[in-house]
């Protein structure tokens, strides 16, 4: 256990001349220091030797967990504890480490607590939270963060990584070789740039910014939220994009190409590629729009209800 | 003689087949760097700023369970007004609904769901209402409000179903906007399975 934290008081200097204060006053800046030191919360030192090739398991409820890769078989664990918070539980159990902001039963008024730790490249990482911020970089392994109100921002290399947020935003950077990433969201707007393999995303009313490459296959879920997605897919790849009221935009890009079904109910149909859209409601609603182009091995399906379906290669 | 000169279209030895997969790369790289290309073509814009198996098989389970259990049964009519016998629904004129409505919603005039994913998507919505009090105010009102937004998508689909059934691009929509709340469903209730866990320490949710 970790609990041998103690307040700091951070009175300074003070010139006696100078300083002369009413009972009053003294006792006003003596609450603000004591309320200054504790809220500062309690500084985190911690490092433990752990296997390089095995799970890392993060819990922390508001504040921040920054994890950072790199090439020592420890894990160092820094930052702040914040106020109220009970203790900082760090556990190895075999390849299994956990790290775990424990707080009181019944916790009101618990300060945000910044963990900034870091880990051996090649361990899987989970990481919960509520609302604390989740920045990772420098990992080779799996990744499933999770997080409820906070913001996930990764870098992930081919291995497999799961990412959700209920209300957070969520910003994912490959490195080139392909993997398998699956992001969930409910309302956060997700920005995925450089991934490769397969890419799978879900969301309600975020938006999405996706630049994937040499992708094998692709699902694109959302409902209200709008999708510009830019793709080199790799030959007999599959991709496909739903949304409800969403407006989608895919660009093609590389030599693959695809063949093209595109189809919405009661929005517009818009190709720079292929043959003009046709009308598929005898009401004059809805287009739909089917073609090839490239070398076209692969299949790439777009379909919404009102939403507008635009696609180009540039 | 050579048997794979003799027969050439004829499916290759198993050893010769191995052999020739085996001068094949692992991987093939794009001749260029696509990605310039990539990012080129990506509009502007702002930067923004392992475990708990059993839970998640149970979820998962749940969900599995009620995609395989969403089957239209498109040949058989609701017996009177197009609502489904025995599924509790919500009416089709309330778009959005004030407060939270988690049950199913019709699939289109005339069709019904399977009484077994009524009944899973009923077990799930309850659960999630047992979680949904300990989000915080703001999460939990952003929830709501995008369970609504799910609702009214499915709500438009069978709309637009009404005046054109059988549409088969509406009817994959609706299907897939069934599957989707349900998986929303499922990724709220653990992540706030998380957010028990931990705000309210309460440590019998680890036995679970």
């Amino acid at each position: 256990m970790n609990k041998p934290f103690t307040q700091q008081n951070t009175a300074g200097a003070m010139t006696k001349k100078s300083f002369n204060p009413s009972p009053s006053t003294l006792a006003l800046a003596v609450l603000l220091m004591i309320s200054s030191a504790s809220g500062a919360g309690t500084p985190i030192d911690r490092t433990v030797a752990i296997d390089p090739l095995g799970t890392v398991d993060v819990s922390n409820v508001a504040g921040s967990v920054t994890v950072t890769g790199w090439e020592r078989n420890e894990v160092a664990i820094s930052g702040t504890l914040g106020k109220g918070v009970e203790r900082l539980d760090v556990n190895t159990d075999g390849k299994a480490t956990r790290i775990k902001v424990v707080l009181p039963s019944n916790a009101m008024n618990v300060e945000d607590t910044v963990l900034k730790i870091q880990v051996p490249r090649k361990s899987s990482l989970a990481v919960n939270t509520v609302s604390a911020d989740v920045t990772v970089r420098d990992l080779t392994a799996s990744q499933r963060l999770q997080t409820v109100s906070g913001d996930v921002t990764t870098q992930i290399a081919a291995e497999a990584a799961e990412l959700r947020t209920v209300s957070g935003d969520i910003e994912v950077t490959g490195s080139g070789p392909r993997g398998v990433l699956e992001i969930a969201s409910v309302s956060g707007d997700i920005r995925a740039m450089r991934v490769a393999g397969e890419v799978n995303v879900t969301n309600v009313s975020g938006d999405m910014l996706l630049g994937l490459g040499a992708v094998s296959r692709s699902r694109i879920r959302t409902t209200s939220g709008d999708v510009t997605m830019a793709a080199a897919l790799d030959p007999g790849a599959r991709v496909d994009i739903e949304g409800t009221s969403s407006d989608i935009k895919y660009v093609s890009v590389g030599p693959e190409g695809g063949q093209f079904d595109l189809a919405t109910f009661s929005g517009d149909v818009i190709s720079c590629l292929g043959p003009r859209a046709g009308q598929t409601d005898r009401s004059g609603r809805g287009s739909s729009l089917q073609f090839s182009h490239g070398r076209a091995s692969a299949r790439v399906r777009i379909k919404s209800l009102s939403g507008d379906i635009n696609v180009c290669d540039k | 003689m050579n048997q794979d000169e003799a027969a050439p279209d004829l499916p290759m030895p198993n050893a010769a087949l191995d052999r020739a997969l085996a001068t094949l790369p692992q991987e093939i790289a794009p001749q260029r760097d696509l990605w310039a290309t990539i990012a080129g073509r990506l509009e502007p814009r702002p930067d923004p700023t392992v475990s708990r198996r059993g839970w998640l098989a149970l979820a998962a389970s749940v969900v599995c369970v009620g995609f395989l259990l969403l089957i239209v049964r498109l040949l058989q009519p609701s017996a009177v007004s197009g609502v489904p016998p025995g599924a509790t629904l919500g009416s089709t004129q309330s778009a959005v609904s004030p407060v939270l409505d988690l049950e199913a919603a019709p699939f289109g005039r005339g069709v019904v769901l399977d009484a077994a994913y009524v009944q899973a998507h009923r077990d799930l919505s309850a659960q999630l209402r047992s979680r949904l009090p300990r989000l915080p105010p703001q999460t939990r009102r952003t929830v709501e409000e995008n369970l609504a937004v799910m609702r009214h998508a499915a709500m438009q689909i069978n709309t637009a179903l009404e005046q054109q059934p059988g549409d088969p691009l509406l009817e994959e929509l609706l299907l897939k906007a069934y599957q989707d709340e349900l998986t929303v469903m499922s990724t709220v209730y653990e992540l706030t399975r998380t957010d028990a866990d931990a705000v309210l320490g309460n440590r019998r949710l680890e036995q679970l």
